[in-house]
């Protein structure tokens, strides 16, 4: 089992760079899953998102998804990194690899680390619209909370914000 | 039944260990006129110690009061509950506590008056003790200092003679905080015995909080010093991403609660999480001195 590998950045990620991270003679798949900043969100243009990260806890959960993966799953190495700060349309807000012996286990990791990561990860969401309000997403519609001017405007719960691509590379096949 | 003008009903002798009066006589008058809309029920009749709280501290007044009444509004004073309880009815409407305050002093302004909110389950005899041992006569009030942000808490606080003109006045101009006016009256402010002792009880959750901790006993609970992070919309709602503060919450859910009610958050607890010292922790986790504590707005990532 590989170690797991969890970073915040507040610099553009290098998407090469990570899935070098999960080089392994005994991987013969990788699946990575790459979120991107999309221009639009419930029917309004998006200018870009910020994203607010709590650092510690954010690493600490993220190395726990890592180690439920591995648990999980037969992967040879899993990792995740996530923005923090000022991002724009097309930006990668969240990488995620995860490398397997065959394509299955990398598929199945992959797909549970970012869905844990979206669910439990201190990370949060702000969108900037194109008509210049801005909103933290999934903080409208809660119970008592009295949304201002700038929480008004989204509708309740905002699932998937941002819009991914999957790829494999050098599945072997066997 | 006494009519809205009115009154007060002498009910007993003064007790034995009554403080001798210097000067005027020193009464107390215990504040139930709330309309604890926040609370949904009546605050003045929630039971902390086996009877309607009102009635409980009006109890304790006596034996450090000469006469200790209770402070309604004029719609209540029918209330079964009440029945051959000093009164003292609202002579003033719509002031809130500076009404009541305000209308006993009108009453018998010769007195001082030593006045409790209603909604304080962890006042004992020796927070009255205290106060009253502390008393400046010479001062036109002397109050606990809040040991939240170091300003006078007037609904636990001994009011002179003196007082009622700066009353007058405050309600003349349609100022209802008397903080503000024991603020600027320079009233005698000390240290009280327990950061706890004069947490007060607004929300339901907050009742239900100040029952377990007495049911605990540990009302007597050390204050410590936490720090709090702010992220997202809690740290807009708060104005800043961190804070450093005495607290005698025994558990990071009454730490919210109390922060809740201090800052006017608007999340409830239930849709959040929360850290201590950088990992998550049940509600119920125990506090301790340095902590670094967060509350974990909804979260989204990705």
């Amino acid at each position: 089992m590989g170690a797991g590998l969890v970073a915040i950045a507040r610099e553009p990620i290098d998407v090469r760079a990570w899935e070098h991270a999960l080089d392994d003679p005994r991987s013969g798949a990788i699946v990575a899953f790459e979120g991107r900043v999309r221009d639009h969100s419930d029917g309004r243009s998006v200018a870009g998102l910020s994203y607010e990260v709590y650092d510690a806890l954010a690493l600490r959960e993220g190395e726990r998804i890592l180690a439920e993966a591995r648990a999980r799953f037969a992967i040879t190495g899993a990792a995740l990194v996530h923005r923090a700060g000022d991002l724009d349309i097309g930006d990668c807000a969240v990488w995620v690899g995860a490398a397997a012996a065959h394509r299955d286990a990398a598929f199945d990791a992959c797909r549970y680390i970012i869905d844990e990561v979206k669910a439990r990860l201190p990370v949060w969401k702000r969108e900037r619209f194109v008509d210049g309000d801005a909103v933290w997403v999934g903080a409208d519609g809660l119970p008592g909370c009295q949304a201002g001017a700038s929480l008004s405007t989204m509708a309740a719960a905002v699932p998937d914000r941002a819009s991914g691509h999957v790829s494999t590379a050098t599945d072997d096949g066997r | 039944m006494s009519g809205p003008e009115a009154v007060a009903r002498q009910v007993r002798a003064r007790r034995a260990g009554a403080l001798p009066s210097e000067g005027g006589p020193l009464y107390g008058l215990v504040l139930a006129g709330g309309k604890s809309r926040r609370m949904g029920r009546p605050k003045w009749a929630l039971e902390y110690h086996g009877e309607a709280h009102a009635l409980h501290l009006r109890e304790m007044l006596t034996e450090h009061c000469e006469l200790a009444f209770l402070s309604l509004r004029p719609d209540q004073a029918a209330e079964p509950g009440v029945a051959g309880v000093p009164l003292v009815v609202d002579a003033v409407e719509d002031l809130g506590p500076l009404g009541g305050i305000l209308s006993a002093m009108r009453l018998h302004p010769g007195a001082a008056w030593l006045v409790l909110a209603c909604d304080l389950p962890f006042v004992s005899h020796a927070t009255l003790q205290h106060l009253l041992a502390r008393r400046q006569r010479a001062s036109l009030a002397t109050a606990y200092r809040s040991p939240q942000d170091g300003l006078p808490e007037p609904l636990c606080a001994i009011y002179e003679p003196s007082a009622l003109r700066r009353l007058e006045e405050a309600a003349g101009d349609g100022r209802r905080c008397p903080r503000k006016v024991l603020i600027d009256a320079g009233a005698t402010l000390i240290d009280s015995l327990d950061a706890r002792e004069l947490t007060n009880a607004n929300l339901p959750t907050e009742y239900e909080l100040a029952l377990a901790s007495l049911a605990r006993g540990d009302r007597m609970t050390q204050a410590k010093s936490v720090t709090i992070d702010y992220f997202a919309v809690l740290r807009e709602a708060r104005g800043e991403a961190r804070e450093t503060l005495e607290t005698a919450a025994a558990t990071a859910a009454e730490l919210y609660e109390e922060l809740r009610a201090r800052h006017g958050f608007p999340l409830p607890r239930s849709v959040l999480r929360v850290a201590v010292n950088d990992d998550f922790v049940p509600w119920e986790h125990e506090l301790r001195g340095g902590d670094r504590v967060s509350f974990i707005p909804p979260v989204a990532g990705g």
